[in-house]
């Protein structure tokens, strides 16, 4: 089980020619801003949220990548922050990540064989012919049969599907308990996007992987997430079962993203977007909801507060008019 | 490593001049290995001709293709000598040169902060140092031999690797791979020289091959200048005894050989980086 | 822009300092002392005794070394053990004489090279184009002191067209002023040696302006151009050109500072009384406090283009953040 609690991370901003000249420290943007979640064994999380809102640097704090500024992160009830250099390596046994770009997350030097097979030598794992066992099962697993027609190649020889899933082979050889997938079909064409989003479920599934799915396309998070949280600013806005967040979304950010989504119905037109404008620099704090310059609905409370994420039932959302706007499902 | 070799031989053989460099570097290699062998004289033997009259400024003839010098010694049999020394040292220059830049740039770049400002500092100073005269006041300060004007090239020669890698490495490191060796449990020091060295390899051999050049020239300038190794002939050497004989005017066939020698192996080397360096750098293809 | 230049400017002492602490130490590395290898080894006890008060030598190393420092500041380097005058004297006037083959030579040489280097690259592919990069890499191949040699043989041997080497013929002005530099005789002897260095030092100009021209040709603005209707030419001389001339113009005064530590080679061929020559003599001659000016100089002088190239660099390209 994965506990998130009140998570933050701050960056320091250079702001360019301005820091030229002045003598100030530099600027700092809270890109994770008080993230509190929990996933539990076998389940997977969508983190649904625009480029910059953050959830890529939650994905990247989840595995150690990144320090947190504060709040901590429970694996099985272990903090992650605390760990000493010997718990670390056993720590980055149980916890994997697949990585957005697969052109640049395989190194273009090594052949996939041993790509696959450097989790297993760097956790200190010893035996030529065990190592090549479990990476052919691997290879196997993620579709890329037969294994021996993969193993000698180097990565830019491969597609971008088939990158991807040597990806996720060299995720899943050290048979972690929780993988952070961050956009991991993002960058593959629309044909082949959907056979690694069946292979990602099926593993969760069949290994009782627990996942964050990070992604900006709510498309795609039906088809493998059970619960959702949406992002905005660093900010969970929303969170819920997949399928009850969809059909009613209660925050006007997560409604505008719904509204979006393509039909595969030519003949349904789209809806025109609902909000206006783009995300605004994260380190520009603004009194208040982070919505609100951009939001439909806002009234005089949304610039005084913000809005807490309040609980209710299985769903959580931080609005203080989620109750009128889920009244009215589409947003003018 | 094998395959960048390979890939390096490949790319090389297919670009500009590419063949009829390799041709040349490996007729060199074979001249610094078995030079001395097939010389047809003793370099340093005085010759004689049929009446027994030393062979002093000869002309170039059937019996000495390239003449000889005013002490009448063979200049082809020097020639053939010579590649040695050329190889020997130029070879040893910038293996060690690149040896040491690949490693400055890999740490710098990693590791980044203090480390890399103080390494940065030291490849100024560096990179400041005038080069020829730089190696001229050290063979003087410690005696004219071979491993001192190696180790002084090297001492200047590393520092544009260093910073070419380091600034390879600055974006290297930032690469998505490096961060899935971590999170696999990789520490610094793998992460280095397993991940990202593997990457800098190709613009290691494109350094070496330049600083290969680079050191050719300089061991001939150096022994031209008078500061070469008193016991060894190489081709700088030669043209420092037709310069100091104050004869070389008189006898071109004496000066011309090791230049055109010079000349040649270096340009071949030259061709051999630039065309592997359009293979590492395509943007320079794009003509 | 004021804190990069400072930055770079302090980064630029740093080194000067690093140099002249090395040298410093690198001339007390000798074995003995300068008063047994360079006076005599059988001067008399008391007059070596007086030598080495005269040279500082009798005082421990680090003060030594501070009166070293002292001294620098001030242009101080002490006194030859060769000729006893003061070693500042002796170098000021071939300082000039090695900058005045050296500027006029390198500019030329990359104006030249420019130009040669943009035809180039318009005539790529073509047998000319070849031709030329070939003959560029065989020059830059060929060793500096050769091709002096060669064109000693050629022009003045041969030909009896230039004198062999010396700024001006010999015995001409026995106490030099700075009208030598305006005699016909002066340009008799700089002509040789400033055509070989041009010649040799424009091969690297040559070779970088077409390589970053045919990478401009490439990019998006010069096809736009293209298809403006702007002839071939057009666009090669208006636009790529122009781009491609300021990644060179930066790279000039450091090549220029890195010529002036190449300028041994070259004044040693034509016996030009300049700063390299200096060294390379004073080397013979174990005159220390010679070869260490000399060679702190020419320090100076690399260290001062490498500096310029970085403000240069900053300048022209917009997109170095000064942090």
């Amino acid at each position: 089980m994965i506990e998130v609690r009140q998570l933050a991370k701050d960056y320091p901003v250079a702001t360019g020619l301005r820091s030229m000249f002045s003598t100030a420290r530099a600027t700092i943007a809270r890109a994770v801003d008080d993230v509190s979640f929990t996933i539990e064994p076998g389940g997977v999380l969508g983190l649904v949220g625009e480029s910059g809102c953050g959830k890529s640097t939650t994905g990247r704090l989840l595995v150690g990548l990144e320090a947190p500024t504060k709040g901590d992160i429970r694996f099985n009830g272990v903090d992650a922050a605390k760990l000493r250099a010997a718990d670390r390596k056993a720590f980055h046994r149980r916890v994997q990540m697949i990585f957005q770009d697969p052109y640049g997350s395989l190194n273009p030097q090594h052949e996939i064989g041993e790509i696959v097979a450097r989790p297993l030598i760097y956790q200190g794992e010893r035996g030529r012919t065990a190592i090549e066992r479990k990476v052919r099962a691997a290879l196997a697993e993620v579709g890329l049969d037969p294994p021996d027609a993969y193993l000698g190649k180097h990565p830019p020889h491969l597609s971008g599907g088939q990158r991807q899933r040597v990806c996720i082979a060299r995720a899943i050889i050290l048979e972690p308990d929780f993988v952070v997938a961050d956009e991991p079909v993002s960058m593959l064409d629309v044909s082949i996007k959907w056979g690694v989003i069946r292979l990602l479920k099926r593993l969760t599934r069949e290994r009782g992987i627990s996942m964050l799915y990070i992604t900006h396309d709510l498309a795609t998070v039906g088809a493998i997430c059970d619960r959702l949280a949406i992002m905005y600013l660093g900010r969970i806005v929303e969170s819920g079962p997949v399928d009850e967040v969809i059909a009613r979304p209660r925050h006007p950010y997560t409604q505008a993203l719904v509204a979006s989504i393509p039909s595969s119905d030519p003949d349904v037109a789209r809806a025109p977007p609902a909000i206006r404008g783009g995300l605004p620099n994260a380190s520009t704090r603004i009194g208040g909801c982070n919505f609100r310059p951009r939001c439909p609905i806002a009234i005089g409370i949304c610039a005084a507060t913000p809005p807490p994420l309040t609980c209710d039932g299985a769903r959580s959302v931080a609005c203080f008019r989620a109750e009128s706007s889920a009244r009215q499902p589409t947003v003018a | 490593m094998l395959r960048t070799l390979r890939e390096f031989l490949l790319a090389v053989w297919r670009g500009p001049f590419g063949k009829i460099s390799l041709v040349v570097v490996g007729t060199c290699l074979a001249l610094a290995i078995f030079g001395p062998a097939i010389a047809p004289y003793d370099p340093t033997a005085r010759t004689y001709d049929a009446s027994g009259r030393l062979l002093r400024l000869a002309a170039p003839s059937w019996n000495h293709w390239l003449g000889t010098t005013l002490l009448g010694r063979d200049i082809f049999s020097q020639m053939l000598v010579g590649a040695r020394p050329a190889l020997l040292v130029g070879g040893l220059t910038a293996l060690g040169a690149v040896l040491i830049g690949v490693n400055v740039g890999l740490i710098a770049g990693y590791f980044g902060g203090r480390v890399d400002a103080m390494l940065m500092r030291v490849t100024d100073v560096f990179l400041g140092l005038p080069f020829l005269p730089f190696i001229i006041v050290v063979l003087s300060m410690t005696g004219r031999s071979l491993s001192t004007l190696v180790l002084s090239m090297t001492l200047v020669m590393w520092r544009s690797t260093a910073r070419v890698v380091r600034a390879q490495v600055l974006s290297l490191r930032e690469m998505p791979f490096v961060a899935a060796a971590r999170i696999t449990g990789a520490g610094d020091m793998t992460i280095l020289y397993r991940e990202i060295a593997p990457n800098v390899m190709p613009i290691a051999l494109v350094s070496i091959a330049f600083a290969l050049a680079w050191a050719i020239i300089t061991e001939a300038s150096i022994g031209f200048l008078g500061f070469g190794d008193p016991s060894v002939i190489s081709w700088g050497s030669i043209v420092y005894d037709a310069y100091a004989s104050q004869m070389m005017y008189r006898a071109p066939w004496w000066v011309i050989p090791p230049g055109v020698a010079v000349m040649v192996l270096v340009s071949a080397v030259y061709f051999v980086g630039r065309a592997y360096e359009q293979v590492v750098n395509p943007r320079l293809n794009s003509g | 822009m004021g804190r990069y230049l400072a930055q770079r400017a302090m980064h630029s002492a740093i080194t000067l300092a690093a140099m002249a602490t090395l040298m410093f130490f690198l001339f007390r590395l000798l074995p003995g002392d300068p008063t047994m290898t360079v006076i005599s080894p059988a001067l008399q006890p008391e007059a070596r005794a007086a030598m080495r008060a005269q040279f500082g030598l009798d005082r421990p190393l680090f003060e030594q070394y501070l009166v070293y420092l002292r001294n620098l500041m001030v242009l101080d380097f002490g006194y030859s053990f060769q000729t006893s005058r003061p070693v500042w004297e002796m170098i000021e006037g071939r300082l000039v004489n090695t900058l005045v083959l050296i500027l006029p030579s390198m500019i030329a040489a990359y104006m030249l090279g420019a130009l040669v280097g943009a035809l180039t690259a318009w005539k790529r592919g073509s047998r000319a184009e070849v031709g030329l990069v070939f003959t560029a890499t065989a020059v830059q191949s060929a060793p500096l002191f050769w091709l002096g040699m060669l064109a000693i043989l050629l022009f003045s041997i041969k030909l009896d067209l230039f004198p062999v080497g010396h700024i001006v013929t010999p015995g001409r002005f026995p106490d030099p002023t700075w009208r030598m530099y305006l005699t016909v005789d002066f340009l008799h002897h700089l002509a040789l040696p400033f055509l070989v260095n041009t010649i040799y030092q424009l091969c690297f100009p040559l070779l970088l302006m077409r390589s970053t021209m045919l990478s401009t040709i490439g990019e998006d603005y010069i096809e736009l151009a293209r298809m403006k209707g702007l002839t071939e030419k057009q666009v090669l001389f208006n636009h790529a050109m122009r781009n491609s001339l300021l990644p060179l113009a930066t790279t000039l005064p450091m090549i220029l500072g890195w010529a002036v530590a190449g300028s041994v080679v070259i004044e040693t061929v034509f016996s030009w009384p300049g700063l390299g020559l200096l060294m390379v003599d004073s080397v013979g001659r174990l005159d220390y406090p010679v070869v260490q000016a000399s060679f702190l100089l020419i320090a100076v002088l690399t260290v001062l283009g490498t500096f310029v190239a970085d403000l240069l660099y900053g300048l022209l390209d917009p997109r170095i953040v000064y942090d």
